[in-house]
């Protein structure tokens, strides 16, 4: 082979490199716009159609670049690999932080448009020296197609799946640069600027490679990806990442990538957790609620004409102000947080209850599942010594206990330590679609066996439905644990244990 | 995601050079250091003794020299007696000598000590002033004290980053090969005799207070040995057992196990067989600000008696009275106070100085070696995970340093991002003279690196997760019991005191701990009872 015939395969390999790397940002937009927006079949379709108007353009634009073909080839291939390195991880920031969105997607995915279009026609204005019209076509086009096929079948097999999206995107933007690097040494004398280009390549080729080492890293910032579900809110509390998505009009909320509920659902957790502590007290007239900054637990609590006065105590203000103030989630709580009755308190629970005087009728802990050392403390004996010293005597109090299904030990660990601390208990159980089973523990001295009163209307929870949440079937039965204090944190232990099977 | 962060991020990737990147990435220390040393300036004058005339004489039945543990647990003592006309001197601004500590706006953080292990319930002097603070919240039906759950160290309280992840526990309960598993197994069972092995003067062969350890000479002649020796001896001979005991050799006693007693060494794996009702032996108490705690309980007690800011610079004895002359660091003023009685809660090398002739014994018999103790603010703990969440006392294999204490381990909070984490660091390899000298010469920026260069190894970007440091140097950090300690004759010299002056600091027994320093003070106390009686 001789000299210039190497040098135009050369180039033809890079149309294919251009193909393939051009392919796969299109496909990256297309899947970062339908995990972020939701709606995948708009998401593709306009980004499709925007990134092939754009490449239009930029073929149209080509026309404008008169001289130094080469140099500009390999400028805007550099260009290309940067722009479309980085564009997954702009996105990813900008979807937290920013309003406008929708146009830096736009704009991105217009750009390496753009300088994508404007490469082939270039190309093939370099190579029309070298080939005869109909070769240069039909070579042209062919190694494109190629690209753009092998793009499409890796993208879902195996880039995405083993890769993720942001270590594609710099992978192929590196690959590009790397054609770029190997075309200014190869052309060397056809070139100007060309020590310039060649830094600016190898400086650009080693920002990607540190975005590529740290792609785990930046993918943490932004768990966003974890959705599956159109987000129509998400923002960072100091405690906490909030997620609200919206699937079939059905809202669910996440914590740090946990689903709080669906409201699909959540009535049966909400009244599981409520009515069967409450209904069975005479008169109860102030509830302490400690977790359940989203109101609905306290939605069931103000369905009792006695209750006086409520305490409700979350951490995170961001989720309180946000299911007081949002339409439809006051909706969904019925603006139980406007209520008169209600103080709001946004502090730690545990610190808050060390200090408290005053006793409640009813206590309902609903706080996340015992799944590390600081969470773990809330379930320990000295936590429920602090609940004896606030529950009054003929009151009641009902935690939240993970699914006794999933979790089998660690549920009647929550049992076993409320025993330990001198309470009788009644455990039960319920079937939430979202969940799974889920369990609960009450705790109390005296517990009436009648109900006393139950409000109109429940969706799910009446006396009979009760007496079948107390039974646990042989696979949920109760088994001997240790007792969970602060010193053992054996909870922690069994929790990991279990729910570590099964992730 | 905070916007700090992004910005972190945003010019690691897109804005710098990337030979600068990989400098970011392992962090830039741009956090304030400051200094929170004892006052060393007023306090080496007692050298120079240059201090004005007296112009004011008083009297006092009784004069406690420094505010430590030791001095503190006297003036309890004496309080409770009825015995109330007395004052304790501390020449700091705050009492607590050792047992201080700080605050920021995440926690409070000790200075120096952070921990007591769960007492000997034979120490029922030291389990009275636990119940009469609430550490102690009651007795269960086999009289076993219940601790307050609180001060117990929840949960995890230990982790050894050894062979590139972090283990639970310290000893780790995994990650040893077979080996290495067998003889520690072996040494530790070993430590369990020796916790219930007895002299034939009938008492414990080890126990805190160790004034309480049998005299038998199969226990004592330990004191002829180093650690290490004593090591060699029992044909210990994995590197593991070996680190573990210099590591915690160093940890309660400032030197390595080449220096040290083997039965001070001995002291620390089989002195401590406490019973409680809810915790076990192993359990130990702690509380944010470490053992400034327990200072603060003490000091509850007699906060009427305690003048700071006051240095006691010279001792003299006339007749019937001893002459103590005190310098008010706040008035700059000398005070001369006549007393009946005198109760030395400072270190030897200080006594040295106060009582020269008067107390003629053996000074160079008394080491001390000096420390670091660094209170670094992280501004997110959760990167202090690894393979094993953050833990209470957090310990590294290759590390020279002693590793790492969670301040607000013990807070109830569950949701804290911030938190303070106290660093220690002995230096022993060297003569307790050298090593002053080098770490003398340290510059801030220098100590930043030192530190810096060592929690690398483990956190390799810890100095982007740091919002600033606290160093507090100590020239003379510890009493160190060499060899020969228990039976040399300044021991002896001075527990018996001076008619009507006696020494109280937890050096007399050679050893620094709480327990050590809370004893001491009660004998010295007695010894002034008993005095006037
Ligand atoms: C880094 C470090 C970590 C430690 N960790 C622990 C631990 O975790 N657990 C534990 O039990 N022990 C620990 N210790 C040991 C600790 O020293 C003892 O527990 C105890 O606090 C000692 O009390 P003390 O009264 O004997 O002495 P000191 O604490 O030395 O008190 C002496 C006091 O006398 C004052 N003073 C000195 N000279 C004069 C003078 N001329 N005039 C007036 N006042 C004077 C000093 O300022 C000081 O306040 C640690 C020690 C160090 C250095």
């Amino acid at each position: 082979m001789n000299n210039s015939k190497k040098k135009t395969l050369l180039l033809l390999l890079s149309v294919f490199v251009i193909a393939t790397c051009g392919l796969i940002y299109e496909l990256i937009a297309g899947t970062l716009a339908s995990y972020l927006l939701g709606d995948s079949i708009t998401q593709f379709s306009t980004i499709i159609g925007v990134y092939l108007f754009a490449m239009g353009i930029g073929s149209y634009l080509s026309k404008f670049f008169k001289d130094r073909l080469l140099t500009w080839f390999i400028q805007i291939e550099i260009l290309v690999g940067l722009v479309g390195g980085i564009s997954a991880t702009i996105l990813f920031f900008a979807f937290e932080q920013a309003s406008g969105f929708h146009i830096l997607l736009y704009g991105l995915i217009s750009l390496t448009g753009i300088l994508v279009g404007l490469e082939i026609p270039l190309l093939m204005r370099i190579l029309k020296s070298e080939l005869e019209f109909s070769e240069l076509v039909s070579q042209v086009f062919t190694f494109d197609y190629v690209g753009a096929l092998l793009a499409s079948v890796l993208f879902p097999l195996f880039l995405v799946p083993y890769l993720g999206l942001l270590k594609t995107a710099f992978f192929f933007g590196m690959l590009n640069i790397l054609v770029a690097i190997l075309l200014c040494f190869i052309f060397e004398k056809g070139i100007r600027y060309l020590r310039f280009l060649r830094a600016q390549a190898i400086v650009l080729l080693l920002v990607l490679l540190v975005g590529f080492v740290y792609a785990e890293r930046i993918q943490n910032f932004t768990e966003t990806l974890n959705y599956n579900e159109s987000i129509i809110f998400s923002k960072s509390s100091p405690y906490q990442r909030i997620v609200l998505t919206n699937v079939k009009g059905t809202t669910k909320l996440y914590l740090n990538n946990n689903l709080q509920f669906s409201a699909a659902d959540e009535y049966r957790y909400h009244e599981a957790l409520v009515h069967p502590g409450l209904s069975h007290l005479y008169g109860p007239a102030t509830i302490l609620i400690l977790g359940g900054g989203d109101g609905l637990a306290l939605r069931e609590v103000l369905k009792y004409p006695s209750v006086q006065k409520v305490t409700l105590v979350d951490l995170d203000a961001t989720v309180t102000d946000l299911f007081k103030n949002s339409a439809s989630l006051k909706k969904l709580n019925e603006g139980a947080l406007s209520d008169k009755r209600l103080t709001l308190i946004n502090t730690d629970a545990f610190t808050w209850l060390k200090k408290q005087q005053t006793q409640f009728d009813f206590i309902i802990i609903d706080f996340p599942d015992p799944s590390n050392f600081s969470i773990g403390k809330l379930y320990s004996t000295s936590f429920y010594e602090e609940i004896k010293k606030v529950l009054k005597p003929n009151g009641a109090f009902v935690v939240q206990s993970t699914s006794p299904f999933m979790a089998r030990k660690s549920f009647w660990c929550v049992n076993a330590t409320m025993k330990a601390v001198g309470f009788q208990t009644q455990a039960y159980h319920v079937y939430v679609p979202s969940f799974g089973e889920w369990g609960y523990v009450l705790g109390f001295n005296h517990f009436g066996s009648n109900t006393v009163y139950l409000p109109q209307q429940l969706r799910f929870y009446n006396p009979q439905q009760w007496e079948e949440m107390k039974h646990f079937p042989i696979d949920m039965a109760e088994v001997p644990t240790a007792i969970n204090k602060l010193n053992n944190q054996v909870l922690i232990h069994y929790f990991e244990e279990e729910w570590g099977k099964v992730q | 995601m905070k916007r700090r962060t992004f910005i972190k991020w945003s010019g690691t990737l897109f804005a710098l050079p990337a030979l600068q990147a990989c400098d970011l990435l392992s962090g830039n220390a741009n956090f304030p250091i400051t200094f929170t040393g004892p006052n060393a300036s007023t306090a080496h004058k007692i050298r120079t003794q240059e201090f004005p005339d007296p112009q004011i004489t008083k009297e006092l039945d009784t004069i406690i020299v420094g505010g430590g543990i030791s001095g503190l647990s006297a003036a309890r003592w004496l309080k409770n007696a009825g015995h109330t006309n007395f004052n304790v001197f501390e020449l700091e601004s705050a009492v607590g000598g050792n047992a201080r500590g700080g605050k920021n706006k995440i926690s409070e953080y000790p200075f120096a000590a952070h921990y007591v292990p769960i007492p000997n319930n034979t120490f029922t002097e030291l389990l009275h002033f636990f119940e009469q603070h609430q550490i102690i919240t009651g007795y269960n039906e086999q009289q076993l004290p219940v601790y307050n759950p609180y001060y117990i160290c929840s949960e995890p309280q230990e982790r050894l980053f050894f062979r590139g992840i972090w283990h639970d526990g310290l000893p780790p309960k995994n990650g040893l090969n077979t080996n290495e598993w067998h003889e520690l197994q072996r040494f530790l069972n070993q430590m369990e005799q020796f916790k219930l092995a007895h002299g034939v003067d009938g008492k414990p062969a080890f126990t805190i207070p160790l004034e309480w350890s049998s005299t038998d000479p199969a226990y004592t002649r330990f004191d002829q040995m180093t650690m290490q020796e004593w090591l060699e001896k029992e044909s210990y001979t994995q590197p593991f057992t070996h680190w573990f005991i210099d590591y915690c050799c160093k940890d309660d006693f400032g030197t390595p196990a080449s220096k040290t007693s083997a039965w001070a060494g001995l002291h620390y794996f089989a002195s401590r067989n406490g019973k409680a009702a809810n915790c076990s032996t192993f359990d130990i108490l702690a509380w944010p600000e470490g053992n400034h705690f327990l200072t603060k309980c003490l000091m509850a007690d007699v906060a009427a008696h305690i003048q700071t800011q006051h240095l006691t610079y010279k001792i003299e004895k006339e007749q019937a009275h001893w002459k103590v002359f005190v310098w008010n660091e706040a008035t700059q003023q000398t005070i001369l106070y006549l007393a009946k009685t005198v109760i030395m809660a400072c270190p030897q090398m200080v006594n040295k100085h106060l009582l020269k002739a008067l107390m003629p014994i053996d000074y160079n018999y008394f080491q001390y070696y000096p420390w670091l103790v660094a209170n670094i603010t992280i501004n997110k703990k959760s990167e202090l995970n690894g393979s094993q969440d953050l833990a209470w006392d957090n310990v590294s294999y290759n590390s020279p340093s002693l590793g790492y204490v969670n301040a607000t381990h013990l807070s109830l909070a569950s949701n804290q991002q911030e938190t303070v984490i106290t660093y220690y660091y002995n230096f022993s390899i060297n003569s307790a003279k050298e090593e002053r000298l080098t770490i003398a010469s340290k510059t801030p920026e220098q100590w930043k690196q030192f530190i810096l260069d060592d929690l690398k190894l483990i956190h390799p970007t810890i100095a982007n997760n740091i919002s600033a440091i606290e160093v507090n140097v100590l020239g003379h950090g510890m009493i160190s019991p060499t060899p020969g300690f228990l039976s040399h004759p300044a021991r002896a010299q001075l527990t018996k005191g001076l008619p009507g002056l006696y020494f109280a600091h937890s050096d007399c027994s050679g050893i620094s701990i709480f327990e050590q320093a809370f004893y001491r003070g009660i004998e010295a106390a007695k010894q002034v009872l008993h005095y006037g009686s």
